[in-house]
C-alpha cells in the first residue's frame, strides 16, 4: 500500500501540488490522469523522492523521506518520460537494474546475471541484448527500459507516460507487458495521457487538476461521474464496437 | 588493454634510453644491468626516471580527470582544460610560489585549491540547467579570467621562483625526484577511487532521474567525481604545468574504442593518457635534440584540431 498524506510541492515559489492525499492499493494498476501541467508527473517525481515536498509518502508503512536510497530502490522503480539515450547496449542497460541489490563493490553475481536474462526474456528483448540502445526503435527501447525495471525487482513500478511517442502497435505492446507484470503481483502506477487506454487497463484511476486530487475511483465509478467531462470536456464511455482498440472510448 | 600495456612498456624503455644528452642506448642498458657508469647513472636517476614517472602520472591523472568531469557534468566537452580547472590550479600555484617560494607541498595544496574552486564554479553553473555548450563557454570565460589573474600576478611579481614558460605551456624538463612521492601517492589513490566509482558513473550516464530511481545519491556522486577530478588535475599541474587537451582527447578516443562502460573506460583511459603524454614528451625531447620543446606544444598541435573536429562534427554536436 502506498499512502500519500497532505503532499504539497512548491517549485520556484509556484505551488504545483496542493494537499494531495490518497492511498494506492498494493497490486493495483493505477493510472494518474489529468490535463497537461496538472501536476501528474510532479506527483510521480515526488513519490520517487526526486522533488522536495511537504507531507508524507509511505510505501508498505515505510516513510520514503527517511528510507535510505538503496532500500527505496529495492522497493520501487521509476521510468521518467524524458531521458537521454545513453551509448550502451541492452545488456548493460538491464544490468543497471541490479544496482541497488549489489554490495559496495557493485559487482554482478551469477544470480544477478540470471535475473537479467529472465527480465530480458519477459520483456521480449533477449534477442536485442548486444544491440546499442541508440540503434533501437522507440518501442524496442521502451521494452529494454522496462526489462531494466523488471531486473530491479521492486514491488512498485512507476512510469511517466510510457507509451508517449510510440506507434499504436508498440503502445499496445507496452501496455500488455505492464498488464502481465501487474498480474504477477507488481503494483503499477503510471501517468497516462490516453484516456481510453488508461480506462481499459487500470483498476484504479486518479484524476488530478491544477495540482489537486479531484477523484480516485475505478474506471466504472469514474465514468458514472462528470469529473472527467469537467476536466477534459469529453465523456469516457464503454465501447460498443468490438473492433475498437480499447474497451473504453471517448466522445464529446 | 594488453596492447596498451605493451606500448607503454616500450615507451618507458624508449624514455629511459633516449634524451637530449649524447648517452647511447648501450651505455644506458649497461648501467641498468651493471651500474658501471656514474654519469649515465646520474642522468638516469635524476633526470630520465623521475621524468618518465612524472609523464606517466600526469598523463593518466589528466586523462582520468577529464573522464570524471565528463561524467560529473554529463558533458562530452568537459575536461580540466576546457572548464578552467587547469587555469585555476595554475593561478593558485603562482600564488603558492609567491607566498611560499620553494615549498613544493604548498604548490600542490594551492594547485588543489585552485582546481577545486574552478570545478565547483562550473558545477554550480551546470546546476542551473544551462545547455552543455553553455557550460563549456562558461569554462572558457572562467579559464580566461583565471589566466588573466595568473598573468597579472606574474607581471606584479616577476621574481617568483618558478619556470614560468615551461609551467604555462606544460613540460617535464625540470621535474625533481624529491617532489614525486607526494604527488604519486595522491594520484594513485585518486585513480584507485575512480576505478571504484566506475559502476556509479555508468548509472549516472542514464540521467539524474533514473540514477536517483536506482538508489544512486546523484548530487553526492557528482561532488565526489569533481573532487577527484580536481585533485588529479592539481597533482598533474603541480609537476607538469598546464597541459592541455589530454583530458579531452583520451576519454573520447577510448569511448570510440571501448564503448561507454566505465569499468573498462577508467583503466583504458588511464593507460592511454600515460601513453599519449609519454609519447609526446619523447617527441618533444627528440624532435630538435639536443634542444627540447615543452611537451605542451606537441599536445596542443594534436589537441587543437581534435577539439575543433569535436565541436564542428554534426553527429557529435547532437550528443553535446
Amino acid at each position: 500500500m502506498m499512502e500519500i498524506s497532505h503532499v504539497n510541492v512548491l517549485i520556484e515559489r509556484k505551488q504545483i501540488l496542493t494537499d494531495i492525499s490518497m492511498e494506492i492499493p498494493k497490486g493495483s494498476f493505477t493510472c494518474i490522469i489529468g490535463k497537461n501541467g496538472s501536476g501528474k508527473s510532479t506527483l510521480l517525481k515526488a513519490i520517487n523522492q526526486y522533488l522536495a515536498y511537504s507531507g508524507t509518502i509511505e510505501v508498505d508503512q515505510q516513510d520514503l523521506k527517511i528510507l535510505n536510497k538503496d532500500a527505496r530502490a529495492r522497493l520501487m522503480c521509476y521510468l521518467p518520460q524524458q531521458r537521454s539515450i545513453p551509448n550502451m547496449n541492452v545488456r548493460q542497460l538491464i544490468s543497471h537494474g541490479r544496482y541497488p541489490h549489489l554490495g559496495f563493490s557493485k559487482t554482478l553475481q551469477d544470480e544477478d546475471t540470471y535475473i537479467i536474462m529472465e527480465a530480458a526474456k519477459l520483456a521480449g528483448v533477449e534477442s536485442l541484448m548486444e544491440r546499442n540502445l541508440q540503434s533501437l526503435s522507440g518501442g524496442e527501447r521502451q521494452r529494454a527500459y522496462i526489462a531494466m525495471m523488471i531486473a530491479q525487482d521492486t514491488s512498485y513500478i512507476l512510469l511517466d507516460e510510457p507509451t508517449t511517442f510510440l506507434d499504436v502497435e508498440f503502445q499496445l505492446d507496452i501496455m500488455e507487458l505492464l498488464k502481465q507484470l501487474n498480474e504477477r503481483g507488481k503494483t503499477i502506477v503510471m501517468v497516462a495521457h490516453d484516456l481510453p487506454q488508461a480506462f481499459s487497463y487500470a483498476s484504479n484511476i486518479i484524476l488530478i487538476d491544477h495540482g489537486r486530487l479531484i477523484i480516485q475511483a475505478t474506471p466504472e465509478e469514474m465514468i458514472a461521474t462528470d469529473e472527467v467531462y469537467a476536466c477534459f470536456g469529453v465523456h469516457v464511455r464503454t465501447s460498443k464496437n468490438p473492433n475498437d482498440l480499447y474497451r473504453y472510448t471517448f466522445e464529446r | 588493454m594488453l596492447v596498451g600495456l605493451v606500448v607503454l612498456v616500450l615507451l618507458v624503455f624508449a624514455s629511459l634510453s633516449f634524451g637530449s644528452s649524447d648517452t647511447t642506448i648501450q651505455q644506458v642498458w649497461s648501467y641498468i644491468f651493471h651500474q658501471d657508469n656514474a654519469t649515465v647513472g646520474n642522468i638516469l636517476l635524476y633526470v630520465r626516471i623521475p621524468r618518465t614517472i612524472a609523464t606517466i602520472l600526469c598523463g593518466s591523472a589528466l586523462a582520468v580527470a577529464g573522464l570524471l568531469f565528463q561524467s560529473a557534468l554529463n558533458n562530452a566537452l568537459a575536461s580540466s582544460g576546457t572548464i578552467g580547472v587547469n587555469s585555476g590550479a595554475g593561478l593558485f600555484v603562482i600564488l603558492g610560489a609567491i607566498l611560499f617560494p620553494g615549498v613544493f607541498i604548498a604548490k600542490s595544496i594551492f594547485a588543489f585549491m585552485g582546481s577545486l574552486l574552478a570545478a565547483v564554479l562550473i558545477f554550480f553553473i551546470a546546476k542551473k540547467n544551462v545547455s552543455k555548450s553553455t557550460i563549456v563557454m562558461a569554462g572558457v570565460a572562467i579559464s580566461s579570467l583565471l589566466t588573466a589573474c595568473s598573468d597579472a600576478l606574474v607581471t606584479l611579481y616577476p621574481d617568483t621562483v618558478m619556470d614560468k614558460s615551461s609551467f604555462f605551456i606544460g613540460g617535464f624538463a625540470h621535474v625533481q625526484s624529491a617532489n614525486l612521492p607526494f604527488v604519486s601517492i595522491i594520484t594513485l589513490l585518486c585513480l584507485l577511487l575512480a576505478g571504484l566509482l566506475a559502476t556509479r558513473m555508468n548509472v549516472l550516464s542514464l540521467g539524474d532521474e533514473m540514477a536517483n530511481s536506482l538508489g544512486l545519491p546523484v548530487v553526492r556522486t557528482r561532488y565526489i567525481l569533481i573532487f577527484l577530478g580536481a585533485t588529479l588535475a592539481a597533482a598533474s599541474v603541480s609537476i607538469g604545468g598546464i597541459l592541455s587537451f589530454v583530458g579531452l582527447i583520451v576519454p573520447h578516443m577510448m569511448r570510440s574504442i571501448m564503448g561507454n562502460d566505465h569499468r573498462y573506460l577508467v583503466p583504458s583511459t588511464l593507460l592511454s593518457g600515460a601513453i599519449l603524454v609519454l609519447g609526446c614528451d619523447l617527441v618533444a625531447r627528440l624532435l630538435f635534440a639536443p634542444f627540447e620543446i615543452p611537451v605542451g606544444i606537441i599536445l596542443a598541435f594534436l589537441g587543437s584540431p581534435f577539439f575543433l573536429w569535436l565541436i564542428l562534427s554534426r553527429k557529435r554536436r547532437l550528443q553535446l
